[in-house]
């Protein structure tokens, strides 16, 4: 199995878990909390919102948070691109433009958005963390924590539980706008700008695992995995950060040379990004 | 880093302090019935981080989410929906919303009885007097109807027929020292003829 269909049953079994979680109400909510026997996982973001809202540390939510900084640490932003139901929703939503859109109003969007790049400064990783900075001071100092209100998977699966808890969506659905729209005028897209990647992404400073690795005897430079790449790194030339792969893997699947593996544990291939 | 990129990354991080102090700034009337246990309003949406569990795990699905307002601080917090359900916490011992909230914002009361979420009012002039507000109303003698010669009647089975004539001018009306507030006669009520409105008080037991 490929690495692309094991992510697209990853995403199915994702949407399958939402929506019984719904019916069947076991409380999985919009992925701030999950609790499983002794395996309690916190969202990050959710965590240090509520921790600077109320000025005070929930010390019963530290262990859950210090596990998923544990599993980032470990897997990257694995999250992004296996979990994430908003990467999904975009990725399944683009897929289907793909094929009901005639070719040139398909190929006219993605102009549309390099022209819009070239017009705007460019924003990138370093910005996604300013911006994550002065959310955090907004919430600091208004006591408000307003992340989880513009959160595209709280936004998605609030809809999603009311969708099948109450058969009606909310007009706050609305709000994905702002966020797709934010992702367009990033440099590697919605992955960075969203507030939950970029805390992540601080955390995959540290992450060494599971990391594509080219055989540079078998590629002959075809460009293929720069294409194919979420955030376009040219694995040849040694372009690769882990705070920003979100770990899809598609390179390794489709690499004509068969020339990219996955190592298992990898600090060979890092340059200081720009 | 250059003093040009310096301001920009602090133009962006004063651009989320002003948008988090913007979204408090905005004109807004919300008043919203609240899931038992839910701390007071002031509070509340400070320790909110809008996760929805309490929305799922409600076994009469009575919560719903507040949806796109000028009220931003209160989107997608919980609210108590009469149209989908009424809470039943006052009838048998549920406490889901309660025990699954991760944050606090809703908490366990040592007494369900000393809380109020809100308070009930019948619409007179729509009223058909089916008296189905008696059958599902967890507290007794929260709905009552006069009586023309003496205490108001608090059961049914008390209520002379034709005092109870769908076109007699007497109706049921609801003592709110008693009433919780819960909305499951504003749930059933064919005509939809009661308001529930929120109050967050710590509620007489009777």
């Amino acid at each position: 199995m490929t690495f692309e269909r094991a992510r697209k049953w990853s995403g199915i079994a994702i949407l399958v878990l939402i929506i019984g979680a719904a019916i069947w109400g076991f409380g999985l909510g919009s992925f701030c909390y999950f609790h499983l026997g002794i395996i309690r996982l916190m969202c990050p973001v959710g965590f240090v919102e509520l921790c600077l809202s109320n000025r005070t540390i929930y010390w019963n939510l530290v262990p859950p948070f210090l596990l998923v900084i544990g599993l980032i640490i470990l897997l990257g932003r694995m999250f992004c691109s296996w979990i994430c139901p908003v990467g999904f929703l975009i990725e399944w939503s683009d897929q289907l433009l793909s094929k009901i859109l005639p070719t040139k109003v398909y190929r006219w969007r993605k102009k549309c958005r390099i022209i819009l790049l070239n017009k705007l400064p460019k924003l990138g990783y370093k910005d996604s963390i300013a911006i994550l900075a002065g959310a955090f001071a907004g919430i600091a100092i208004f006591r408000f924590p307003f992340i989880s209100t513009f959160c595209p998977i709280g936004v998605v699966i609030r809809n999603t539980i009311n969708l099948f808890t109450h058969f009606q969506v909310k007009s706050d659905l609305l709000l994905l706008l702002i966020v797709v729209f934010a992702g367009y005028l990033f440099l590697d897209g919605w992955r960075s700008c969203c507030p939950v990647g970029a805390l992540r992404s601080i955390g995959a400073t540290a992450n060494r695992f599971l990391i594509p690795t080219v055989d540079l005897d078998k590629c002959n430079h075809c460009g293929v995995c720069e294409r194919v790449c979420p955030v376009h790194f040219s694995l040849p030339d040694g372009k690769y950060d882990a705070r920003i792969c979100a770990k899809c893997f598609s390179c390794i699947d489709r690499c004509p040379q068969k020339a990219i593996s996955l190592a298992f544990f990898s600090i060979g291939n890092f340059k200081k990004p720009k | 880093m250059t003093r040009r990129e310096f301001l920009k990354y602090a133009g962006e991080a004063g651009l989320m302090v002003a948008v988090a102090g913007a979204c408090l700034k905005l004109p807004h009337s919300g008043q919203y019935v609240r899931p038992p246990g839910a701390i007071p309003e002031d509070a509340f949406f400070t320790k909110c981080i809008k996760c929805g569990i309490c929305v799922e795990v409600c076994p009469s699905h009575a919560l719903d989410f507040v949806g796109l307002t000028t009220d931003v601080k209160n989107i997608g917090t919980p609210r108590l929906n009469p149209r989908y359900g009424g809470c039943i916490a006052w009838k048998e011992p549920c406490s889901k919303c309660m025990d699954a909230c991760p944050t606090g914002a809703l908490k366990k009361p040592s007494d369900i009885h000393h809380v109020k979420i809100g308070n009930a009012l019948i619409r007179k002039e729509e009223c058909v007097n089916c008296l189905m507000c008696f059958q599902v109303c967890p507290i007794e003698g929260a709905v009552r109807f006069p009586n023309p010669n003496g205490k108001p009647y608090i059961k049914t089975k008390d209520i002379p027929s034709k005092l109870s004539d769908i076109k007699s001018p007497l109706k049921p009306y609801i003592d709110n020292r008693l009433c919780t507030g819960c909305g499951l006669c504003a749930h059933i009520c064919p005509p939809h003829c009661i308001d529930i409105t929120p109050q967050h008080k710590k509620r007489a037991k009777e």
